[in-house]
């Protein structure tokens, strides 16, 4: 090789390099030890899931959701979506391995109990989804009791309500690799993010705009800030191993 | 030894073209997928002049170029194996 190539060789590898290094410092994987008291129902059906998990919850509490494998969600995906066997493989193992690794290994997504079996949350595009058999079926998922008063409570679902007609709200890549960075290299820098382009976590900050998850502007919330904040309890979660409920909702 | 020889010159061609085509792949689609909003039926392309923009396509920048490189490696390894066996007389030329 000539000069130039042997500069430009050593050049891309020293970039190679410094871009593992980087990925590896802001990115690193990271495990969020959960330790809520909660009390073990049994490992129930699906149906019995549907049924306990609807008589339950309330409109305005908050769900946070993961998929029981990369294999599931684009099942679960394909039925409701029609997604791309291929875009989604290298999209959810890159969401999942690297964003959601990094704020802690938890939920893939946040969403808001809107009742009548329905939950309004930003994906690309901003949906009302149904909870149904296929959803209990392909999913894990927590519920978030938010510690507000009714009023707000309705006032976040009539404001999920009127986002979905309007379709105002953009999911933006940009800010959410912005933020998911903020929180995994634990940062206390803001940017100056557009209000109306967000990702899940930070459009339910948006409609409880009145509660404070974290003490951030809602534009940089992440599901983790939700998750762990004092402004919320867990109901109850399902996961692997089966139901679980907190003491008082029983 | 001539055959070693011809093998690792082939092997540091190819990761050096690699090297540096993928700094241009990773940037490129860096910017491309950062700049769409909206929904899935409705993607909208706004790029803009923003630092925020430049910061988001840094961290992108630094998740896609070792992923790509080794993708693009893979790639090329198992053409250049495809056309080494159809060959048969020794290793491929890119």
């Amino acid at each position: 090789m000539g000069k130039i190539d042997n500069f430009l060789f050593y050049t891309g590898i020293s970039i190679l390099i410094l871009c593992i290094f980087l990925a590896f410092i802001i990115f690193h994987p990271k495990k969020i030890n959960e330790n809520e008291y909660l009390i073990f129902i049994g490992g129930l059906t699906n149906e019995e899931i549907l049924e306990k998990t609807l008589g339950l919850m309330e409109p305005g509490d908050i769900l946070l959701t993961k998929p029981k494998s990369l294999y599931d969600s684009y099942e679960y995906n394909k039925k409701a979506y029609k997604k791309k066997r291929i875009s989604n493989f290298f999209f959810y193992n890159m969401f999942d391995k690297i964003l959601i690794s990094s704020i802690g290994d938890t939920y893939w997504h946040v969403a808001v109990y809107i009742g009548n079996n329905t939950m309004n949350s930003l994906y690309l595009d901003n949906r009302n989804e149904i909870i149904n058999e296929d959803f209990i079926q392909h999913k894990y998922f927590k519920v978030l009791n938010v510690k507000t008063s009714e009023e707000n409570k309705n006032l976040a679902v009539e404001r999920a309500d009127e986002h979905f007609k309007k379709q105002d709200i953009y999911y933006s890549l940009k800010n959410g690799l912005i933020i998911v960075s903020i929180e995994s290299a634990n940062l206390n820098r803001r940017y100056n993010l557009k209000e109306n382009e967000l990702v899940c976590s930070s459009y339910v900050a948006l409609i409880y705009k009145e509660v404070n998850f974290d003490n951030k502007p809602f534009t940089h919330i992440t599901p983790v800030d939700i998750e762990f904040s004092d402004k919320t309890e867990v109901k109850f979660l399902v996961n692997e191993t089966g139901f679980y409920v907190k003491n008082e909702v029983r | 030894m001539l055959k070693m020889k011809l093998d690792k010159n082939l092997l540091e061609r190819t990761v050096y073209i690699i090297l540096v085509v993928n700094i241009f792949i990773s940037l490129i689609a860096s910017s491309l997928i950062l700049s769409f909003k909206g929904s899935e039926n409705n993607l909208v392309f706004s790029f803009e002049n923003d630092p925020e923009f430049a910061i988001a396509v840094f961290l992108s920048f630094i998740i896609f170029y070792p992923v790509m490189f080794f993708i693009l490696y893979l790639i090329t390894f198992f053409i250049l194996m495809i056309i080494k066996l159809i060959k048969k007389d020794g290793p491929a030329e890119i």
